[in-house]
């Protein structure tokens, strides 16, 4: 039980514990979702920890699920009820969360969808060339004065100083010489330049010579813009390899701010659009999971609390059970509803009680009065014994009549007692055929006309209190012979069965006569007290000997034929614990 | 609406392995000295995928990083490592200027190209890279330098390649080169 406890407790924490988390990825993918940068970050993590709690929970759900599949099919008190009500609930979580799930996605794409908007696209292309135009006029000014700057360096000798020089007069940043083999063979540059010696490519150099200029606009690392030009130079001998100037022409640098923000967001906008289809499949996997999650859980609390509900009234009927000493098997069993048996079970206890109760009482309250009834009736008796006449003839008329109807009494509250007091069983091992063959042979010689006759194997051992049974008997005998008062070829037919109920061994008797039978309101009561088609009869013979075979552990039933009836008991051969018999109660049900 | 096919994508990219296409290219390398220090020249033909290209004029940066090791090895005992260097090469796409930059990380020194041929072009053939000084080397030793070269996308995550498993990888592994840094 404490280990039922600690696992219990520990599945509670980790039920917690995954609601947590679940509830933690939501708002990371929340907060995720207005910057997809971060949801880039930590989508491995958040997806790996969703996955997770997804398969713990998994495996708590299905084992939840089998437990109460397995009491499903052992028609374990409540299970029905627990299964209807956990399929209830989980249908109604079911539904919403897969209508929600759709819901989202679709407004999710369409938000995403957004992103890649061929307005915005259009727009920043716009802003790009409107920006690069404005760039233009300078580029044309910076390769008017790079080719002027190359003119003037023919024929020079102290290239470095002229650079230099030319540097200071001219508006470039930098200058550099440089030979066909990309070597730079001098420099000059303003004191106040950040330009970096940025190197052209070969094919830079081959574009220079072929069109006499190359121009570029330049990116550097702080975020401003260069225009960069090359120009071939006039070799200064016919030996040298051929000469090339590069120059450097800052551009101004809010011009630079507004195209290095234009480039930004453009960059962004293509970054996003790349990976816009992945993020996508992201936000649904982990919608997807938190959603599966989310059913997971309402299918367990709804399991929970099937299962909270159902234990009041499990308790219940326990408590209803305890009421009678013995557990009994549901007369109306055709309703398969455990409200119904429970009802039912609830009520036969209480009536049971009552009547066990009332007998009881009857018993002992009249029981009292009538030893000083029957004694100063015969002491009457004997005082007046010596008169003569019709006097002495009414007087032991009289008193006689009076001894005789307390003797009835007596029987009577004798009776009553019987059925009040359920004295413990005296289990032995018992040959049923023996007994009934005894019970046979006492009532045959007085009731010669009825045709006994029996049907059984010649052995057939159950445990059970051999006083008891004989009196089921005797009891089923007498019944049967006072309904076969009339009725043409009167004949009883005794019989025993052994028959398997999920693997348990019972023994069948059987009582079968062509008497009358029983009429439709009797066989519903047959075996409540005082209940009798007999003018004499007490109505207790059927009721005690139900008691006895639930005393035993067996099942009782009664029904009509075609002609007369038959009483059919069934008692298990060997003793079970009491919740074994009944788990198998529905599996025994006679049509009465 | 969400696709049968979307949905297909989504639950195999669970399953999906990182693919890191193996480019396979027959690089070269050669080592020489120069003023007591060893410098490397490296030949390692690089081609972008389309996809990567694609991801370039998106926005994305690459980075192409050179691993280079130098092993001293040994007949019958454990190989001995004598240095690692790294070399990170940055390539972008700017917008505005319609050009390439490629920035080396370690030197800071920047070139602009116009052409993705061309950037293939600059990063296939890495000239005079500093290597180890000649001082700490044993010249009875055998030395290899082995040189591992990767291309990554950067500012996506794996998952976000795991699960952009329907197109090209954006990360590429280049094949191993090894040479003899005393020829």
């Amino acid at each position: 039980m404490a280990t039922i406890q600690i696992k219990a407790k520990t599945t509670k924490r980790i039920i917690f514990s995954l609601i947590f988390l679940s509830a933690g990825s939501l708002l990371a993918l929340m907060f995720a979702a207005d910057n997809p940068n971060e949801l880039n970050r930590m989508q491995s993590s958040l997806l790996v920890l969703n996955i997770l709690s997804f398969i713990v929970f998994l495996i708590i759900v299905a084992l939840s699920a089998k437990n109460l599949l397995n009491d499903y099919r052992k028609n374990k008190l409540g299970a029905k009820l627990r299964l209807r009500m956990a399929l209830a609930f989980s249908g109604l979580a079911v539904i919403p969360a897969v209508v929600l799930f759709f819901f989202a996605i679709n407004f999710m794409n369409k938000g995403i969808s957004v992103w890649s908007d061929a307005d915005v696209e259009q727009g920043l292309n716009n802003a790009l060339m409107l920006g690069r135009s404005a760039l233009d006029e300078k580029i044309q000014q910076g390769l008017f004065e790079t080719t002027n700057i190359a003119l003037q360096l023919q024929g020079i000798e102290n290239i470095d100083l002229q650079l230099r020089e030319l540097v200071q007069k001219s508006k470039a940043e930098q200058l550099v010489i440089l030979d066909s083999d990309i070597q730079v063979l001098a420099s000059g540059s303003d004191q106040i330049s950040r330009v970096s010696t940025r190197i052209p490519t070969l094919l830079e150099i081959e574009q220079a010579n072929l069109k006499q200029s190359w121009t570029s606009l330049d990116s550097s690392p702080d975020g401003s813009y260069l225009i960069r030009v090359l120009v071939p130079v006039l070799s200064f001998s016919s030996n040298q390899k051929p000469l090339y100037l590069q120059a450097f022409f800052s551009v101004d640098p809010k011009l630079s701010m507004m195209a290095d923000s234009v480039e930004e967001t453009y960059a962004r906008y293509g970054r996003l659009n790349f990976m816009k289809d992945p993020i996508q499949y992201s936000y649904i996997l982990t919608l997807a999971i938190v959603v599966l999650l989310a059913l997971l859980l309402a299918i367990y609390g709804s399991i929970e609390f099937a299962d909270r509900l159902v234990k009041p009234i499990e308790s219940l009927e326990k408590e209803a059970e305890s009421m009678i000493k013995n557990p009994r098997f549901a007369d109306n069993n055709n309703s398969s509803d455990e409200i119904t048996t429970l009802v039912n079970s609830f009520m036969k206890a209480q009536k049971e009680a009552a009547w066990s109760d009332v007998a009881r009482r009857m018993a002992h309250e009249i029981n009292n009065p009538l030893t000083p009834i029957q004694l100063s009736a015969e002491r009457i008796k004997k005082r007046f014994s010596t008169s003569t006449g019709e006097d002495l003839n009414f007087i032991t008329t009289s008193t006689d009549t009076i001894v005789n109807q307390v003797e009835v009494l007596r029987e009577m509250v004798n009776a009553f007692g019987k059925f009040a007091e359920q004295p413990k069983l005296k289990t032995e091992r018992i040959n049923m055929p023996k007994i009934i063959d005894e019970a046979i042979g006492l009532y045959s010689k007085d009731h010669k006309a009825i045709k006994f006759s029996s049907k059984y194997t010649d052995e057939t051992f159950i445990h059970g209190d051999e006083k008891k049974l004989r009196q089921i008997l005797n009891n089923l005998l007498k019944n049967s012979i006072d309904a076969l008062a009339n009725i043409e070829k009167p004949r009883i037919t005794v019989a025993t069965k052994d028959i398997q109920i999920n693997k348990i061994d019972f023994l069948e008797l059987s009582i079968e006569d062509n008497g009358i039978g029983f009429s439709e309101e009797t066989v519903s009561k047959a075996f409540e007290p005082y209940v009798s088609t007999k003018p004499k009869g007490k109505g207790l013979g059927l009721a005690i000997v139900k008691n006895i075979v639930d005393e035993h552990q067996g099942h009782i039933a009664i029904k009509n034929n075609p002609e007369g009836a038959s009483v059919i008991i069934t008692i298990p051969v060997k003793e079970h614990k009491t919740k074994l018999i009944d788990e198998h109660k529905t599996k025994i049900n006679y049509g009465c | 609406m969400l696709s049968f096919r979307k949905f297909f994508h989504v639950s195999i990219a669970f399953f999906a392995l990182t693919s890191v296409i193996a480019i396979k290219a027959e690089g070269s390398g050669s080592s020489y000295i120069d003023n007591g220090v060893y410098y490397s020249d490296i030949e390692i033909p690089i081609n972008f995928e389309k996809e990567q290209i694609k991801a370039l004029e998106s926005g994305i940066i690459f980075n192409l990083e050179l691993n280079l090791k130098i092993v001293d090895i040994r007949n019958w005992r454990l190989d001995r490592d004598i240095g690692e260097l790294t070399q990170v090469y940055a390539i972008e796409f700017n917008a505005f200027t319609r050009r390439y930059t490629v920035s080396n990380k370690n030197t800071g020194r920047q070139a602009s190209m116009a052409m993705i041929r061309e950037v293939s072009e600059y990063l296939s053939a890495i000239k005079k890279l500093p290597l180890v000084d000649d001082s700490l080397l044993d010249l009875d030793a055998d030395y290899t330098v082995i040189l591992d070269s990767r291309l990554r996308a950067q500012g996506m995550s794996p998952w976000m390649k795991t699960i952009s498993f329907w197109r090209e990888s954006l990360d590429s592994d280049l094949e191993q080169i090894q040479w003899q840094l005393f020829r």
